[in-house]
């Protein structure tokens, strides 16, 4: 006599085994481990005590006791605080200039009738082709006054010609009919853009918000070249000579026992720079794969 | 200032010299004819005259450096006037450490400027990023008074010309003398300095101070019941490792394979030789193969942590402090560093290795590299060329004057504290007092460690030791174009190869036929150049 297994279905699939729900369990596992260890490592590590990290070779991962000596050194003397405070300033400015100026650029160039709008749009596109290059750039940035000022940070990277075409391609897929009825109502083209169509933008801006924001955040290049005052580098250009330069923190000709190893210090700076963008990122997530589906099927 | 049409091309063809040729600028003036070897060999070097006032405790030599066993009590202040003129000074350089705070936010900062009767503002980029900010800044016609020109700049030559002041009236022969703490610099460190048939710039000397070998942790030697280890051989050298091997107790004798210094124990040159007018990379030099195999030996025997491939220099000094490994091959500044970095207590314990001959006899060690940079004055400034001189005279001030304490350790009970007459740094200290001032212009190393007599003690035995046996860089103070412009990409590919056969990955048989091509993609044309300038200046 032969038994029939009853299978519960899970959306009309039957449910496997123990053994293949086991297997599959491990696989998940593994890979959750494979991102999880490395981050519990980095945190570990970076609160670990010195000779723990020495005798380790560089990464711990079960602290023997917990110290914020690192972070410490990190925020002591300001460099790294003040640091903060020009990304955050950057990253927020930065991102809400650029937003509007997009936005603007990108409407103007969606409106049909707008007869400027092709060359306009070639020129546009001709800058996401060829890039002008480090000394060309920098000699604009000169030219216009803005070396050693916060704003060489915002002002040269301001419009992406990318997002300027997700943009376009969005408002070109909004009906037609709801700016002509808003027309017919009365609303000039400044009203209909403020009142009509960014209320139905959210999804495309808040994606192209955090593609400026995170390229703000990570921005260090530009902050190399133009700012010589060490006061106004964002925290990844000041964050990245720690990294960088490889060395221990102490002078090698006065030396100290006083400060954090090398790979602490490493390791705080994955921390501090990776908590802002972990606090922000789940909130815009959703936003963000809508986002991106509207600017791969649109346009 | 507006953007013209002649500016912004200039800087778009400097940018396209940089794509091209990897060259960031200046190729035209490069080709200056002036800068023959002939020229600058007839060039008079700034009079050395030591500076009398501090009597080390073991005083050294041409390449022994002096030790202090403490700092001397009440040191000498040694310049009286302020150096600046009241204007701002500018001065770009890298940094090898963190980012010190800023100046309104650092104490020291604000205290140098002080004594130096200027501000001084200073333009910083860490080590690997430096290059880039340098030649952005040259081509935008944007340098600052003070330029720091790492040794690896390609065309010196042609940037000085066009960029830098002529410091030949000022510094040639006895008008040094002006600036006694650069008259304290010796001569052979100006001859890097020399270029176009004039003095460009001031040496940041470094020489024996770089000079790289076995380090070990006599501690953990002792432990093992070896005391000032001295082998005779390769093969005794192999069997010291093994004996420091604990694989299974993650211990390793090596952070990474001695290859320089096996090198140094074959004889090959000190990166070229020059015998009867021919000069030979230690690339091509006999013996070079053997030197890879014998490195290939030491990892396949795993006395070399597995690690090293993937690591960082930071990562293998962990090792090193934690005890991981017990050798690791670097200089004396570094020796310092890891007295800095202990976190193995009192009994930590750091000495080096003198070179045996590979077979038996003795090595011949290589002299470390002269120059950390050359600080060049830009011909824009709006400051005297006297001014600089001495702003360049006030850094140069040698261990044991007051100037030198306060360059290095800042102002005490903020940036360090006394102990007896050493002063010991505080956290502040080491943080705020890292602003790159040592790149403006540095005595030569005092061999030193508060508190510590027998660290000097011990490193100037080792230079003692070695100084007879020296070999030095044939091609210092040569110029080679070839060198400059290609240099490092041709050093990268072979430095590569290095890694691939000490890790098995390739055999040595490869090297041969890679010698074979490093010479005819430039190796050759490098090897003429430097003849041609020997040439020049031999005899002279």
């Amino acid at each position: 006599m032969t038994r029939t297994v009853q299978r519960r279905l899970v959306n009309g699939v039957p449910m496997p085994g123990w053994p293949m729900r086991i297997f599959k369990g491990l696989v998940l596992l593994v890979f959750c481990a494979a991102v999880i260890v490395p981050f519990v490592g980095v945190i570990s590590t970076s609160v670990a005590p010195n000779k723990q990290i020495n005798e380790s070779g560089g990464l711990v991962l079960f602290p023997d006791s917990v110290n914020f000596n690192a972070y410490k050194s990190l925020f002591a003397g300001g460099v790294v605080t003040q640091a903060l405070f020009v990304s955050v300033f950057v990253t927020v400015v930065g991102t809400l200039l650029s937003l509007t100026v997009s936005c603007l650029l990108a409407y103007a160039l969606a409106r049909p009738g707008f007869s400027a709008g092709r060359p306009i749009l070639l020129v546009v596109l001709f800058s996401m082709l060829f890039s002008p290059g480090i000394i060309p750039t920098y000699l604009v940035v000169k030219g216009a006054g803005l070396l050693d000022s916060i704003w060489a940070l915002i002002v040269p990277t301001m419009v992406s010609a990318f997002n300027v075409i997700v943009l376009r391609a969005f408002f070109m897929n909004l009906p037609n009919e709801i700016t002509e009825s808003a027309r017919i109502d009365g609303a000039g083209e400044l009203k209909t853009f403020a009142y009509i169509v960014m209320p139905l933008s959210k999804a495309v801006l808040s994606v192209i918000g955090l593609f400026y924001a995170v390229a703000y955040w990570n921005a260090f290049f530009s902050a190399l070249l133009y700012l010589n005052d060490s006061k106004l580098w964002p925290l990844q250009l000041v964050l990245r000579t720690y990294v960088i330069n490889d060395t221990q923190l102490g002078s090698a000709e006065l030396g100290t026992e006083l400060l954090p190893p090398q790979a602490s210090i490493q390791m705080a700076i994955l921390v501090i720079s990776i908590v802002p963008i972990l606090l922000v990122y789940p909130f815009l997530q959703r936003h963000f794969a809508k986002g991106v589906l509207t600017g791969a099927v649109k346009g | 200032m507006p953007v013209s049409r002649r500016t912004f091309l200039g800087g778009g063809l400097a940018a396209a010299a940089v794509a091209v040729t990897g060259t960031p600028l200046l190729a035209g003036c490069a080709s200056d004819k002036k800068n023959s070897a002939a020229v600058n060999a007839a060039v008079k070097l700034p009079t050395y005259q030591k500076y009398g006032a501090i009597k080390p405790d073991l005083p050294g030599n041409d390449a022994v450096l002096d030790a202090f066993l403490k700092y001397p009590a009440n040191p000498v202040k040694a310049i009286t006037d302020k150096p600046g003129d009241g204007q701002p000074i500018s001065f770009i350089t890298n940094i090898p450490g963190a980012i010190p705070p800023a100046a309104d936010n650092n104490q020291f900062w604000q205290a140098v400027n002080e004594r130096l009767g200027s501000e001084l503002q200073i333009s910083m980029a860490s080590n690997d990023e430096y290059p880039d900010k340098l030649a952005t800044r040259i081509a935008g016609g944007d340098l600052p008074d003070i330029i720091n020109i790492p040794p690896t700049t390609v065309q010196i030559p042609g940037l000085l010309k066009a960029k830098a002041m002529d410091l030949t009236e000022q510094l040639s022969g006895d008008g040094v003398l002006k600036y006694p703490f650069l008259a304290n610099i010796p001569t052979v460190y100006w001859k890097g300095c020399v270029f176009n048939g004039a003095i460009y710039g001031v040496p940041v000397p470094r020489g024996m101070s770089r000079t790289t070998l076995p380090l070990y942790r006599a501690d953990l030697l002792a432990a093992k019941g070896i005391k000032d280890p001295a082998p005779k051989n390769f093969e005794e050298f192999l069997a010291l490792a093994q004996e420091m091997t604990a694989a299974k107790e993650n211990k390793w004798a090596w952070t990474k394979p001695p290859l320089p210094y096996i090198r140094q124990m074959i004889g090959l040159p000190n990166q070229w030789k020059e015998e009867g007018g021919k000069f030979t990379s230690f690339y091509e030099a006999e013996g070079s193969s053997e030197a890879l195999e014998a490195g290939r030996k030491m990892v396949e025997a795993g006395v070399v942590n597995p690690d090293t491939f993937s690591a960082k220099a930071s990562a293998r000094k962990q090792w090193f402090n934690g005890g991981i490994a017990s050798f690791d091959i670097d200089s004396f500044v570094a020796w310092n560093q890891y007295y800095a970095d202990n976190t193995a207590g009192d009994a930590f314990s750091v000495n080096m290795l003198d070179v045996p001959g590979f077979d038996g006899g003795q090595g011949k060690p290589w002299m470390g590299s002269a120059l950390n940079n050359v600080t060049a004055f830009s011909k824009d400034s709006k400051h005297s060329v006297e001014t600089l001189l001495k702003i360049a005279n006030w850094m140069a001030a040698p261990f044991g004057t007051e100037e030198y304490l306060f360059r290095k350790y800042g102002l005490e009970g903020r940036h360090y504290t006394l102990n007896g007459t050493d002063p010991t740094p505080t956290k502040t200290g080491v943080v705020e007092t890292g602003i790159g001032l040592q790149y403006i212009s540095d005595s030569a190393l005092a061999l030193y460690w508060a508190g510590k007599p027998d660290v000097p003690q011990r490193q100037h035995a080792i230079q003692e030791k070695i100084a007879d046996r020296l070999v030095y860089d044939a091609s210092y103070g040569l110029y080679s174009e070839t060198l400059s412009k290609d240099g490092a990409r041709l050093t990268k590919q072979m430095t590569d190869l290095e890694n691939e056969i000490m890790s098995g990955n390739k055999p040595v048989s490869d090297w041969a036929p890679a010698v074979k091509n490093w010479l005819s993609s430039g190796g050759e044309k490098i090897r003429g150049e430097l003849q041609q300038a020997f040439t020049a200046t031999s005899g002279k």
